[in-house]
């Protein structure tokens, strides 16, 4: 696809602009997806959510969890809440329009322990089964295809190669110029 | 103006975190001793019934009635590969199993305490009598429950004892076919050795000879 065929300046720039929007919108969906089902506890009725598996800290059933394993117990209750921390940390940067690959790479490995970290604890552990946590690992995934495609349009940009390829992706990571001011 | 949108956007996310996960923890802590104890026994229940999935699995091995497939295999690394999952499966079953009825004993614990605190909140002595009764009652209905966990734990550790019994074997084995080199490699001298020593009768000849030719550096030619 090529995007320099956008037949004006202004839409192009309004394109960039969308895409920017399109890409906060991301980080701050994986917040959302915080407080959607994630995994089932093994002999709980429920999904828990992130924020459900963080607050486990203050239930008694936290001592049951560590009593099974310490190992998967931190896994389970620690990687969510290092998880919210860097996607806030990767919300901050994307608003400044700044990358954030360390802490996106958090948020996507966290995502990913929770699902396959914590046999133990889980009743259900494969991939897909409950929203929340798949919408993260798809959307952290997302972000980091989008931070690698904004490194290669630096590096079209420094060694001035394929002109319309970096056009393409300016307009595609939504890390190109535009004229309105965000202040 | 969009810059005031992001950090009203992030402020409005980082308080809806620590709001939400706030919320969620307080109701964890404020749920009644009921309440933990229900899920506790209700947890226990659970785990009684993968404990025993688990431990007939596992059990297939030790069992009489052996498995014709498994009673087949003779070849002790696809022995161990039905074995060991069954084996760790098992064993995290029964610590799951222990774990919960653990808990669940610190619950009821904590459940029977609140009753009883409340019991002595009563002013008047006959009711406070009557559920003094109800408490004696119910408390006597969790320690045949009790009993009857601890029955069911010693019967699973039994079985897991026998598990880890035939664990050991199967591990020995697995070592011993490991450990398999040519016993008859060390029952003779190695052949370079007797080789040399049939030679050597001719170099003892020939040094002999050369220690003759060659006189000491102190003979001063007598």
């Amino acid at each position: 696809m090529n995007l320099m065929s956008l037949p004006s300046q202004s839409l192009r720039e309004f394109a960039t602009f969308a895409m920017r929007l399109v890409a906060f919108a991301a980080t701050l969906a994986i917040i959302g997806a915080f407080f959607l089902p994630w995994t089932r506890l093994d002999g709980m009725g429920q999904a828990s959510s992130g924020a459900e598996l963080v607050a486990l800290v203050a239930s008694p059933t936290i001592n049951y969890l560590f009593a099974v394993s310490t190992v998967q117990a931190v896994v389970l209750v620690g990687c969510p809440a290092l998880l919210i921390l860097s996607a806030i940390m990767v919300m901050a940067k994307y608003a400044r329009r700044k990358t954030a690959p360390f802490a996106t790479c958090l948020v996507f490995a966290s995502s990913v322990s929770v699902i396959y970290g914590a046999p133990d604890l889980t009743a259900s552990s494969e991939m897909g089964a409950y929203v929340g946590l798949s919408l993260i690992v798809v959307l952290s995934a997302a972000l980091l295809i989008h931070q690698a495609l904004i490194k290669l349009r630096g590096n079209l940009y420094h060694r001035r190669r394929l002109p319309t390829v970096y056009q393409s992706l300016s307009i595609l990571t939504g890390s190109g110029l535009y004229r309105w001011s965000e202040r | 103006m969009l810059r005031r949108f992001f950090s009203i956007t992030i402020t409005a996310s980082i308080v809806a975190v620590v709001v939400g996960v706030g919320w969620i923890a307080f109701g964890e802590v404020s749920k009644s001793e009921a309440a933990h104890a229900d899920a506790s026994f209700s947890m226990v229940n659970h785990q009684t019934g993968r404990m025993g999935e688990s431990l007939n699995s596992a059990g297939t091995f030790i069992s009489t009635e052996i498995s014709v497939d498994i009673g087949r295999i003779t070849d002790i690394s696809a022995l161990l590969e039905e074995w060991s999952p069954r084996y760790q499966q098992a064993q995290t079953a029964y610590r799951k199993f222990d774990s919960a009825v653990i808990s669940a004993e610190s619950s009821a614990e904590a459940y029977f305490a609140a009753q009883r605190a409340l019991t002595e909140g009563f002013h008047s002595k006959e009711l406070r009598e009557r559920a003094r009764a109800d408490d004696a009652a119910e408390f006597e209905l969790y320690e045949q429950w009790r009993q009857s966990a601890r029955a069911i734990q010693e019967e699973a550790l039994e079985i897991v004892h026998r598990l880890s019994d035939m664990d050991t074997t199967l591990q020995k084995l697995k070592l011993r076919s490991d450990f398999a080199f040519d016993a008859g490699g060390f029952s003779e001298v190695p052949s370079d050795i007797l080789a040399l020593e049939e030679q050597l009768a001719q170099f003892q000849i020939a040094s002999d000879n050369i220690r003759e030719t060659i006189a000491s550096p102190f003979d001063m030619g007598k």
